[in-house]
């Protein structure tokens, strides 16, 4: 049985659906991350699934049980918000213990019961911000109001925590080793997490399975790899990577090989030569008047625009999509 | 002199001419001797100041207290719930903001009157019970205490709901959502999310309140009905009827200065706490 079960939900707003008969399970101790474009609705099924909102139809269920129409107090489940949302007049330390008031509400099966504090402090060691317990929100770096939101929800040991955009708002050049450590959070401390993104390759790299959305509705469930290579509709092979469309099949840049005096492949021109530091963007066009770019990773020779030059790739690496 | 500095100017002068000149001379006034035919002139004195501590004015002093802190009890009671409705609405925001001061649109008397022509004892609410059969006797709505406080808390309500909305509508509601996430209930984000961040808006709220019916006269007078008398009654009569312009001084310097030490203690309240983030 799935930890967690999003069964046909729909969520209509005045004017438009939200989400559209969304149906996808989450595995216990997995990374899950719905990824999508803004207004997709990923933000709108994690809501449904927190309870800040009601489905107009479908379920949601939790070990099982429906959970569709519980308010969010009586849900294990935690939230970390886009902005994180701590409390402002409280400590670092005290919006970490603000859940722990209320644990008795919830139905708690985690064994005996155990002193708060101790547990306050752990977490808090946990996410490294022993140092930080007691300042407030407001001298708290990005980084930082993360890691106590995070604590926050985590000392309450939810069963899925949801996770908004959990990087979005953090600088740049924080979200790669910040990707790597919620990772690390996530298996070190076993807990099953949903996250909403919208960069592809924030939910490749960290998610161990990605759903993606568009326009409502679920378009694909699965492993990272199997999406990325095995996209099920056009929307799903572009928005997890650029894609080259060629009589309807679709090819990933990276697969493309470039010859100057190859035998097999087609003919092209080189149009364009980009230089990216780390690979090299190689723009031409085919006999036929399409274009194609492809990536190559330590190019042997010298390509210039106007080069005559020759476009193959493997079948294998052919992308068709049903839609 | 800044441009900055230029600006403050119009409102220095004001507050220079139509405050702290008058203050002044109420504080003088309040050390001079009444003349016997009304009028005032030397010796100074401070005789003004001892008759404070006959128990006759303590005790209107003290009720007046009581008065203004029941007024603002209720203000507060009454604003918070409304503020929180009109801050947490979706649409209509200005529409409600607009009905709460709808009241200042006409004078405060006529609204004190329209008060009286319900409460009276052949009024509206009285006429009507006695009409239904429900009372044989009109019921004593109108010149009491508690007449009074209906009247302060209607005409002062406004004045709590505005700086509590305030600050209630600054509070983001995925505060409110994160406090439900971890486990609470609605009654408990009031209680532990809700009021904390109020707070100064409530304290403001309560000041606007407090000041204005500690020192009010009008509405004890008409509500009260000359029986329930206050601190502000006792200094309109001073400078009117009994003509003993002196002793009002006096007694308007105290209540000046007892407002402004309360308002002090908010202050440092308000700060220690660093108001709102």
């Amino acid at each position: 049985m799935p930890l967690l079960e999003v069964d046909n939900v729909t969520r209509r707003y005045p004017g438009h659906l939200a989400v559209d008969q969304v149906s996808f399970s989450v595995e216990q101790g997995q990374l899950f991350a719905l990824l999508g474009p803004s207004g997709c609705g990923k933000t709108t099924t994690l809501r449904l699934i927190a309870g800040f909102e009601q489905p107009d139809s479908g379920h949601i269920r939790l070990h099982g049980e429906a959970i569709t129409h519980l308010p969010p107090y009586e849900r294990r489940v935690n939230t970390v918000f886009q902005n994180y949302a701590l409390f402002p007049h409280l400590t670092a330390r005290a919006n970490v213990e603000f859940g722990l008031r209320h644990e008795r509400v919830r139905h708690v099966g985690n064994g005996p019961a155990r002193d708060a504090a101790a547990r306050v402090d752990a977490v808090l060691d946990l996410v490294q911000m022993t140092g930080k317990a007691a300042s407030r929100p407001a001298q708290l770096s990005g980084g930082e109001k993360q890691r106590i939101a995070l604590a926050r929800s985590l000392v309450l040991e939810p069963d899925v925590l949801l996770l908004d955009e959990p990087l979005s708002a953090l600088d740049p050049n924080l979200r790669k080793q910040v990707r790597g450590e919620l990772k690390a959070l996530q298996r070190r401390t076993g807990v099953t997490f949903l996250m909403v993104t919208h960069d592809q390759e924030e939910a490749l790299s960290m998610a161990d399975c990605i759903g993606v959305m568009n326009a409502g509705r679920l378009e694909q469930t699965g492993p990272p790899r199997g999406l990325y290579h095995r996209p099920r509709t056009r929307f799903v092979a572009g928005f997890l990577g650029a894609v080259n469309w060629i009589d309807g099949s679709g090819v990933r840049p990276e697969a493309v090989h470039v010859e100057r005096d190859g035998t097999q492949g087609r003919d092209a021109t080189i149009l364009a030569v980009t230089f990216l530091g780390n690979c090299v963007h190689v723009e031409a066009e085919l006999a036929g008047g399409a274009r194609m770019v492809a990536e190559i990773q330590n190019p042997r020779s010298e390509f210039r625009p106007g080069d005559e030059v020759r476009l193959w790739w493997r079948g294998e690496d052919e992308m068709r999509p049903e839609a | 002199m800044k441009p900055r500095t230029w600006f403050l100017l119009p409102a220095r002068t004001v507050m220079l001419l139509l405050f702290a000149v008058p203050m002044l001379i109420v504080a003088a006034y309040s050390l001079l001797t009444r003349g016997a035919y009304g009028g005032q002139g030397a010796p100074w004195t401070l005789a003004n100041y001892a008759r404070l501590l006959d128990p006759l004015y303590l005790e209107i002093l003290l009720k007046s207290f009581w008065i203004a802190a029941l007024a603002t009890a209720l203000c507060l009671l009454l604003g918070f719930p409304l503020a929180l409705f009109i801050a947490r609405a979706r649409t209509r925001k200005t529409l409600w903001l607009a009905l709460v001061t709808l009241p200042f649109w006409t004078s405060f008397l006529v609204r004190t009157y329209a008060w009286m022509f319900l409460l009276r004892d052949t009024g509206l609410i009285n006429t009507i019970l006695l009409g239904l059969g429900l009372i044989s006797e009109p019921l004593p709505l109108l010149y009491n205490d508690a007449a009074v406080v209906l009247g302060l808390v209607y005409g002062y309500l406004p004045f709590t709901v505005l700086p509590i909305y305030a600050v209630l509508d600054r509070i983001g509601p995925e505060l409110l959502e994160a406090a439900e996430d971890l486990g609470a209930t609605p009654a408990q984000v009031v209680r532990r999310i809700v009021l904390p961040l109020a707070r100064p808006g409530l304290l403001a709220g309560a000041v606007l309140v407090f000041v204005p019916c500690l020192g009010a006269y009008l509405t004890p007078d008409l509500m009260g009905g000359g029986k329930s008398i206050l601190i502000g009654n006792v200094i309109q009569n001073q400078f009117t009827n009994a003509r003993d312009w002196p002793f009002g001084a006096a007694l308007s310097a105290v209540l000046m200065v007892i407002v402004m030490g309360l308002l002090l203690l908010v202050r440092r309240k308000t700060s220690e706490h660093g108001g709102l983030p």
